[in-house]
């Protein structure tokens, strides 16, 4: 088991981890990542509008993982 | 004494004479101090007896075939969480404590006892099943259809009428000993998400959760966000 610190991006704004998290493996890390920015993306887009949501994680010595998502809406002209 | 707390319970939803009280504060009873996380009730068993939380928190969970848990409530002291187990032979579900926890045991037989012998109590213990259910029912809107945030509004808000209800929770304080990753357990969220939740309700100064205190400094706010309405506890 080892800390690492899950930093949020969104649009432009960087909110980082203080406290982290154990986790076992990066394969872990990765699920947690992965399932944390689907949750967030699942609000976003019923609430505030965010086209642009990342977290990139880190351990005490640097970065080690990022995921990010885009959401684009087209609307037809008709 | 289990019955203290329980009886303070019962009165939160139901009439009970000073006789009822003294009927209850009668029972014979076992009394164990649990570490935090033990599984004291498991899916499967046939339990002869009920409990009585009287310190700490319980929760009841299911486990999926993937391994996944979800928690599906929180018990605080002088609550009974298997009470159902009265007339259901078998668990569906596990209960277990979330902090080191005090827990009464009391025989069926003697619950039962007290059933046919004294109406009111009889009519308590429904009630309290008929709420337990109503929170269930407010649970699955909660998971159903509410944001992350307002989920965990809602969650402390119902939390804090029922431990206010109780004398547990005194200027909007109480003891919540959770971690993020079990909240994220009860929320269906990941701990991530929790921790973010909880980074802008203290931003914005609705609550702070520190060492496994819950501080609510705008509880009118937290309703709101919650989209909580407290009639469905039946609080009297």
């Amino acid at each position: 088991m080892k800390r690492y610190y899950f930093d949020i991006r969104e649009g432009d704004h960087l909110a980082r981890d203080e406290e982290g998290l154990m986790m076992r493996d990066i394969d872990a890390v990765q699920k947690e990542a992965a399932q944390s920015l689907a949750d967030m993306a699942r609000d976003a887009v019923s609430g505030r509008m965010l086209f642009r949501m990342a977290i990139e994680v880190r351990d005490g010595t640097g970065p080690v993982l990022e995921v990010c998502y885009l959401w684009q809406i087209r609307r037809h002209a008709r | 004494m289990p019955a203290d707390m329980m009886i303070r319970r019962l009165r939160v939803n139901s009439v009970l004479s000073e006789d009822d009280a003294a009927a209850l504060r009668a029972l014979p009873s076992t009394v164990r101090d649990l570490s935090e996380g033990t599984v004291f009730v498991h899916e499967g068993d046939r339990p002869t007896r009920c409990c009585v939380i009287m310190s700490g928190f319980a929760f009841r969970s299911k486990v999926t075939a993937d391994g996944k848990r979800q928690i599906l409530s929180f018990h605080p002291a002088g609550d009974m969480p298997d009470l159902h187990s009265l007339f259901l032979e078998k668990m569906d579900h596990d209960l277990a404590t979330l902090s080191h926890a005090k827990v009464g045991f009391i025989e069926h037989q003697h619950v039962n006892g007290l059933i046919e012998k004294r109406p009111a109590i009889a009519r308590a213990l429904w009630r309290e099943t008929l709420v337990d259910a109503a929170i269930f029912r407010a649970w699955i809107v909660n998971l159903g259809a509410r944001s992350a945030s307002a989920r965990l509004a809602h969650l402390l808000a119902a939390l804090r009428q029922r431990l206010a209800a109780v004398g547990l929770a005194a200027d909007d304080e109480f003891e919540f000993p959770i971690s993020q990753a079990e909240l994220g357990e009860a929320l269906g969220i990941t701990a991530v998400h929790v921790s973010r939740v909880i980074s802008h309700f203290r931003n914005s100064g609705v609550l702070d959760i520190r060492r496994n205190r819950v501080r609510l400094k705008d509880f009118e706010r937290l309703v709101e966000i919650g989209g909580f309405n407290e009639l469905y506890l039946h609080q009297q």
